[in-house]
């Protein structure tokens, strides 16, 4: 990674050109030695197409929009797990050898349309043929996994309280985020229930946004910074589509595949990464990441949380831009947005949020409630 | 009760002035389903099912009964009280909606082979009359059917507007109609999967087995309809519901859904119904019955909702 852009989260007067626009021009200009647009050889762009706007060849436009017409252009869409997919796809091509320069952009335009529309589009990647009909959209399946979790590990809803409280004080240090207000833990508990056992701040917000990264080769990395960023190993993995026809609803079988596959790429152990940047869509989802990611056993996540260990300046610090949960869940952008994280923590760019000397990171993005999952692994290059 | 029932009764647990009030998602045809499901389960499926219809019932299309029943359905008049003794096995199906002001709701079902296929009841009233005489295990009294004290009194009778939601266009999510008639057997009927090969149980029916990936070794696997324990939970409050639920969630404020646990390698997402026997908890054990969902492409859809295992009354 030579560069990366950001626009910020939330909701925005901005149509999906111009963040688009916003995104990738800031990515530009953040590498170090410039980077000729003409120089770009294939754009990844990630996006569901939330509200139908331009589902058909997106990634021409977005290759349009980048100053990039006429570059390799591939459109990835794996829902919420679509940027974390796409930067695979760039780092694949890469590796293949047939792509020097490549870039990566997600975006989602979700505040566009009207609350009923949006709706019919929260509920279009899940199991359409059972658990849609059951009445069911992400926040009633994450609502039947948290109520078996707190009941299966003995745990409370403070547990859940508690990753919001920690993801909105880190986003209030982000000012990109959607959200940048804390909250404490009663006023998390208190909340109106959204699907019981989950309230409004469990649930991240629907957010507008678009972020981008630049990735070259390694060989070539260096002609454009003294500072890369490295994709050390990548692993992905899916699942059955509905929850209910999985063996047990509260892990995720593709984050932990996913995961094993990555590290064994990467070589590295888990006590060898500074942070990691968690799917947090739901409160639930932060802790059934760290237990599938193996940083913890099935049920310890929650008293993890409750110790401090994943905050800031915790021992493994989880979502030091806020997560999904306070910085927002543009869906293409999201896992765009976790390495555009990582690019300026393992740079010490971080600012106000920046985590304490990290030389590695792991990022971790799932589609929907668990059916895909992408996790990538970056170190520091800097001299 | 060994083997399926003779007889069903069915009156809906909600209570307006102490009358049996139909639910919301309930109408002539579920109604009809509550009691005929239970007296064709378990019975090796005829080629096809004589069915005289009486009262509501004889809204309801034929073709949504054979997808009920799973075969052919052959309709027959109740009225024509010139009607021949049948060869085939016969179900008499009456059911009896009142208006808002006044009379209860309620659903009677005979199979045919205990009346030997003679005139059928002209009236519903008559053909409930002549259950009562059957002896009592030969009947399946479902929903409120008992007559029970202090019974709860629902909420007044909301004003469904099926019209507007049947007008309701699908955006995103749509179901087509053709892939909501693959999903009917599962939906409606419980029916899932078992594989030659693994021998694993898989729900719902979806053509290929979860446990070793065969698609060639597949058989219909029929769960109960009742008895099956809660594994998870949730109750979705007004904006988390998908956009078919919205007229929904306007008139009731929120639903409960739960996963209910079929077997151990078999589990079924269910909408929660009948609110009036109290919420369901994890742990607890649902019934099951078939009940409307919602519109979409002009037509209502059904599918089985859970309530609570447990005695009315």
């Amino acid at each position: 990674m030579v560069g990366a852009g950001h626009t910020r989260f939330g909701v925005l007067a901005d149509g999906p050109r111009a963040l688009l626009r916003a995104a990738v021009d800031a990515a530009f200009a953040s590498v170090d030695r410039g980077l000729d647009r003409r120089s770009v050889d294939a754009v990844f762009f990630a996006s569901l197409g939330f509200g139908g706007w331009q589902i058909g060849n997106a990634a021409a436009l977005a290759a349009e929009e980048a100053g990039a017409p006429g570059a390799r252009a591939l459109h990835v869409e794996n829902a919420c797990a679509s940027g974390g997919f796409a930067i695979h796809a760039a780092v694949e091509a890469i590796a293949s050898g047939g792509t020097e320069v490549a870039l990566v952009v997600g975006l989602e335009k979700m505040n566009d349309v009207t609350n009923a529309r949006r709706r019919y589009w929260l509920g279009v990647s899940g199991d359409t043929e059972w658990e849609r009909p059951a009445g069911l959209t992400f926040a009633g399946v994450y609502g039947l996994i948290a109520s078996r979790y707190l009941a299966l590990h003995r745990v409370g809803p403070e547990a859940l309280a508690e990753v919001a409280v920690k993801n909105h004080a880190n986003g209030a240090l982000n000012p990109n985020a959607h959200f940048q207000k804390p909250v404490d833990r009663a006023a998390v508990l208190g909340a109106t229930r959204v699907a019981d056992p989950l309230g409004l701040f469990d649930c991240c917000p629907v957010s507008d946004g678009a972020a981008a990264l630049l990735l070259t080769s390694p060989a070539a990395a260096h002609r454009y910074t003294d500072a890369p960023v490295f994709v050390d190993g990548i692993g992905a993995a899916s699942e059955v589509l509905a929850v209910q026809e999985r063996e047990e609803p509260t892990r995720f079988g593709a984050t932990r595949r996913a995961g094993e596959a990555a590290l064994r790429a990467a070589r590295v152990d888990r006590g060898e990464i500074s942070f990691l940047e968690l799917h947090d869509c739901f409160t639930i989802a932060e802790l059934l990441a760290l237990e599938d990611l193996g940083f913890c056993e099935p049920g310890a996540a929650g008293p993890l949380t409750l110790t401090g260990a994943t905050r800031r300046d915790g021992r493994l610090p989880v979502n030091p831009d806020g997560g999904l949960k306070a910085k927002g869940h543009p869906i293409g952008a999201t896992g765009v947005s976790q390495a555009y994280e990582v690019f300026l923590q393992l740079r010490g760019a971080a600012g106000a949020r920046q985590v304490a000397n990290p030389t590695r990171a792991l990022t971790h993005n799932v589609g929907g409630a668990g059916a895909t999952a992408a996790v990538t692994i970056f170190s520091a290059g800097g001299p | 009760m060994t083997g399926p029932p003779r007889a069903a009764l069915y009156r809906p647990v909600r209570r307006v002035d102490g009358r049996a009030v139909r639910a919301r998602d309930e109408d002539a045809f579920t109604l009809a389903a509550t009691v005929m499901e239970r007296l064709v389960r378990g019975l090796p499926p005829p080629a096809r099912w004589e069915l005289v219809t009486t009262g509501a019932a004889r809204d309801v299309p034929d073709p949504m009964y054979a997808l009920l029943l799973g075969t052919a359905v052959h309709r027959r008049e109740a009225s024509s009280s010139q009607s021949l003794p049948s060869a085939l096995p016969t179900l008499h199906v009456a059911v009896e909606l009142s208006g808002p002001e006044a009379g209860e709701d309620r659903a009677v079902a005979v199979r045919g082979d205990v009346r030997g296929g003679a005139v059928p009841a002209p009236t519903a009233e008559r053909l409930w009359q002549e259950v009562q005489q059957l002896g009592p295990e030969e009947v399946v009294r479902l929903g409120g059917a008992e007559p029970r004290v202090g019974a709860a009194v629902g909420p007044p009778l909301a004003s469904a507007k099926p019209r507007d939601e049947l007008g309701r266009v699908s955006e995103g999510a749509l179901l087509p109609h053709a892939r909501y008639l693959e999903g009917v057997p599962s939906h409606w009927r419980l029916e899932g999967e078992q594989c030659g090969e693994c021998g694993r149980v898989g729900f719902p029916a979806r053509g290929r087995c979860r446990g070793c990936g065969r698609s060639d070794r597949l058989t219909t696997h029929s769960f109960p309809f009742d008895g099956h324990s809660v594994v998870a939970t949730t109750r979705i409050g007004p904006g988390a519901q998908p956009t078919e639920f919205d007229a929904q969630v306007d008139q009731s404020g929120g639903y409960q859904v739960v996963l209910a646990e079929l077997g151990p390698t078999a589990r079924a997402t269910l909408q929660a119904t009948d609110p009036e026997l109290g919420p369901i908890s994890l742990g607890d054990r649902v019934a099951t019955a078939l009940r409307r969902t919602y519109a979409m492409e002009g037509e209502w859809r059904y599918a089985r909702k859970a309530f609570p295992d447990r005695p009315v009354g």
